[in-house]
């Protein structure tokens, strides 16, 4: 670079306003660096490295003005402590005299009275703050007429409960008073009751009558229509008097006052108790050779499950010689056994029970409430209370007996019928076949299965009709239970459509051809020329045509009702639903079906699914559906024989 | 004061006497000035990178002494 082009160059630079370069002859040194530093100052890294020392200076320099100024605060400090320590105290001291002390006799004795006195008012508050802390424990006392929000039922189990404030607003049932309630137990209710809301109860239980309640008229409303029923009982002072209806979830007979003390809550002393305790009972393992004593089960149990036993019945003599006299033993015993009826069993409970009354005329609340519940469990049970010994009939009672005379009639006949059967020419049981001679003659012509079921029904053929047919497919759910009234009417309606339909036509054709011949008799067309008849036949066509298409329309109209159904079919024949259905076109569509794998689950299942439609229900041999658990115990038991129910 | 080499690899190449501390629009005035081409129509750049912005300096883009830039023809787009 020459000094000429470098002038010429700045000669530019000076006309655009910047700074000149410098020119390597003319020594212009002292203006080259003081524009340079108010230009751009930290810009480069020179400019930079020479501003950090400057920074560094700056820097020990505020360090050293901070070590001095606290150097100063340090020495104030010192100097003021020093100050301090040598100050005199002021105030009066221990050892300084009172100047109250100094006082003679006569003006102590002067102010004696305001001392006593102070030290009197100090006495009393001291008294009152122990009677405050005295009121503020709480006793049985403090709990009289505070409400219990639960069941007393519930406080029997004997366990400690704690009860709190039921949380309510302040004022919301200032006049009710406060509630307790046991948190624990609250959630138990809510459970149960939602539990119970779960069971689907029948709205009408003819179970579950109650001889004792006053009849009301759909009780089952009355919590709907007056609010639920809160089961409350209220605390006294030493002892509690509690409504004790509300001990049992049903009202019970009498209302009776009573009151019994909370403390007495843990068990009563055992009354002897109607049944025996389970640990004293002792069950007698039955021995094999029961099947002989089937005659006397029989007669009262309802249930005679074998056709073939009648035989046994009659011929009895005979099988008794053969296996002796124990068997007879065994069977005079099972009489006796029978011997208690159920009213001699009623009566003895009933006295027991009356018994265990008396015992109890004065008990508390909570035995009573066992009571009741224990009888609330033996809900069927017909009841003796007061000492009346009247058996009380209620509605299933009067149901039931007035069932069995008929069945016990049934059963003599029976038997006696086998008898006769027995000993077809002997004459001497003659009074017998006169009595029954009606029914024998009856009874006759029954096949014996007709009296007696065996409690299992025969399995349906399809050689018996159409009927059994769907019967037995039913039976296995090899085909649903279709709404078939609903496609009854739905075919119904069709029918009768088409019906319609095909009558208007023949009306519509027969109508068409009376005219034609009225017009052809009538010769009111032989005046005219062909194509003039073409053109009026024509026209009554078209006319006609409008008619019958408007009536037609009209018909379609009201009483076409399409019945549009959609039905899968696979490639096997098999209907499918619209899941498998979609799978199946979805397949097709995309030409690509399932894995290995579910194709071998799918076969599987229609293999498992054809299987189950080919086999017995009650098929004893395979191990299918009923049989299999029974067929499993006989194995476990070695016992040979087929299960018929 | 550096010196730029200015060179568009096509036979022209300048020498060019500058300050870092130039913005790149005025170096481009000197360059014009020693091409014979209108300033606005001088695009320079370091071989094989961006083009120069016009309102940075030559110190920006670490121009040095003896750098040589590359000229090319400055289409405005």
């Amino acid at each position: 670079m020459d000094a000429a082009s470098i002038e010429e160059i700045n000669k530019v630079r000076r006309a655009m306003g910047m700074k000149p370069l410098p020119v390597p002859g003319a020594t212009d040194a002292p203006r080259g660096p003081s524009p340079d530093k108010d230009q751009d100052i930290a810009s480069t890294l020179e400019t930079r490295e020479a501003a950090a020392y400057d920074n560094f200076r700056k820097l020990r320099e505020a360090e050293e003005a901070k070590k001095r100024r606290e150097e100063k605060a340090a020495a104030v400090k010192k100097a003021r402590d020093k100050a301090q320590r040598f100050a005199t105290l002021e105030g009066r001291g221990l050892a300084d005299l009172d100047d109250e002390d100094d006082l003679d006799a006569k003006s102590w004795l002067k102010t004696q009275k305001k001392r006593q006195k102070k030290i009197e008012a100090v006495r009393k508050l001291d008294e009152e703050k122990a009677a405050a802390d005295a009121a503020a424990q709480h006793t049985a006392d403090n709990l009289a007429g505070v409400k219990v929000a639960h069941d007393m039922a519930s406080f029997l189990d004997g366990n400690e409960q704690i009860l709190t404030l039921k949380d309510t607003g302040v004022l919301e049932n200032e006049e009710e008073g406060d509630e307790l309630e046991n948190l624990s137990l609250r959630e138990q209710e809510k459970l149960q009751e939602r539990l119970d809301l779960k069971k689907k109860k029948p709205l009408y239980d003819p179970n579950d009558i109650d001889e004792t309640a006053e009849h009301v008229i759909l009780s089952k409303y009355d919590e709907e229509i007056d609010g639920k029923k809160r089961k409350v009982f209220t605390l006294e002072g030493a002892g509690i008097s509690t409504e004790l209806a509300d001990i049992l979830d049903a009202p019970v007979q009498r209302r009776k006052r009573q009151a019994a003390g909370i403390e007495v809550l843990e068990d009563a002393p055992p009354q002897n108790p109607d049944y025996l305790d389970a640990s004293e009972v002792k069950v007698k393992k039955p021995k094999k050779k029961k099947s002989k004593t089937t005659r006397q089960r029989r007669a009262d149990d309802e249930d005679a499950l074998f056709a073939g036993d009648l035989g046994v019945t009659g011929d009895d003599q005979e099988m008794d010689v053969d296996s002796g006299a124990v068997i007879y033993t065994k069977k005079k015993k099972v009489f006796d056994d029978n011997l208690l009826d159920d009213e001699d069993l009623q009566a003895s409970l009933a006295m027991q029970r009356k018994e265990a009354l008396k015992k109890r005329k004065k008990t508390r609340p909570e035995d009573i409430a066992r009571q009741l519940r224990e009888e609330g469990s033996q809900s069927l049970e017909p009841e003796f209370l007061e000492g009346d010994k009247g058996m009380v009939i209620d509605e299933i009672s009067g149901f039931v007996d007035a069932l069995n005379p008929e069945r016990l009639e049934e059963r003599k006949a029976a038997k006696a019928k086998a008898v006769t059967e027995m000993q077809d020419e002997s004459s001497d049981d003659e009074e017998m076949a006169d009595a029954d001679t009606e029914r024998e003659s009856v009874d006759r012509d029954r096949t014996p299965h007709a009296d007696i079921s065996t409690g299992v029904e025969e399995e349906k053929l399809v050689g018996q009709g159409m009927a059994a047919t769907l019967g037995l497919l039913k039976d296995r759910h090899l085909i649903e239970d279709t709404n078939g009234s609903e496609l009854n009417e739905k075919f119904r309606q069709k029918q009768k459509f088409l019906a319609e339909l095909h009558r208007r036509m023949t009306l519509f054709d027969e109508e068409a051809r009376h005219q034609r011949e009225r017009d052809r008799a009538s010769g009111r067309l032989d005046k005219l020329s062909i194509r003039e008849r073409e053109e009026i036949s024509r026209q009554q066509n078209t006319m006609r045509e409008q008619h019958q298409s408007r009536v037609m329309d009209q018909l379609f109209r009201e009483g076409y009702r399409p019945n549009v159904e959609l039905r899968y079919v696979d490639d096997d024949g098999r209907s499918l639903d619209a899941k498998e259905a979609f799978k199946d076109l979805s397949h097709k569509f995309h030409g690509k079906g399932s894995g290995k794998g579910k194709t071998d689950k799918r076969l599987k299942r229609l293999a498992e699914e054809k299987r189950r439609m080919a086999q017995s229900m009650l098929d004893a041999s395979q191990n299918v559906g009923m049989s299999t658990a029974a067929s499993h115990q006989g194995k476990k038991r070695k016992e040979a024989g087929v299960r018929l129910a | 004061m550096i010196v730029v080499t200015v060179n568009d690899r096509l036979g022209t190449k300048a020498q060019i006497p500058a300050f870092a501390s130039d913005l790149v629009k005025h170096f481009k005035i000197m360059v014009a000035m020693k091409v014979g081409r209108e300033p606005h129509e001088i695009l320079l750049k370091r071989q094989g990178e961006r083009p120069f912005k016009d309102q940075l300096t030559l110190a920006d883009y670490g121009v040095s002494n003896g750098v040589q830039l590359d000229l090319e023809v400055d289409t405005g787009d």
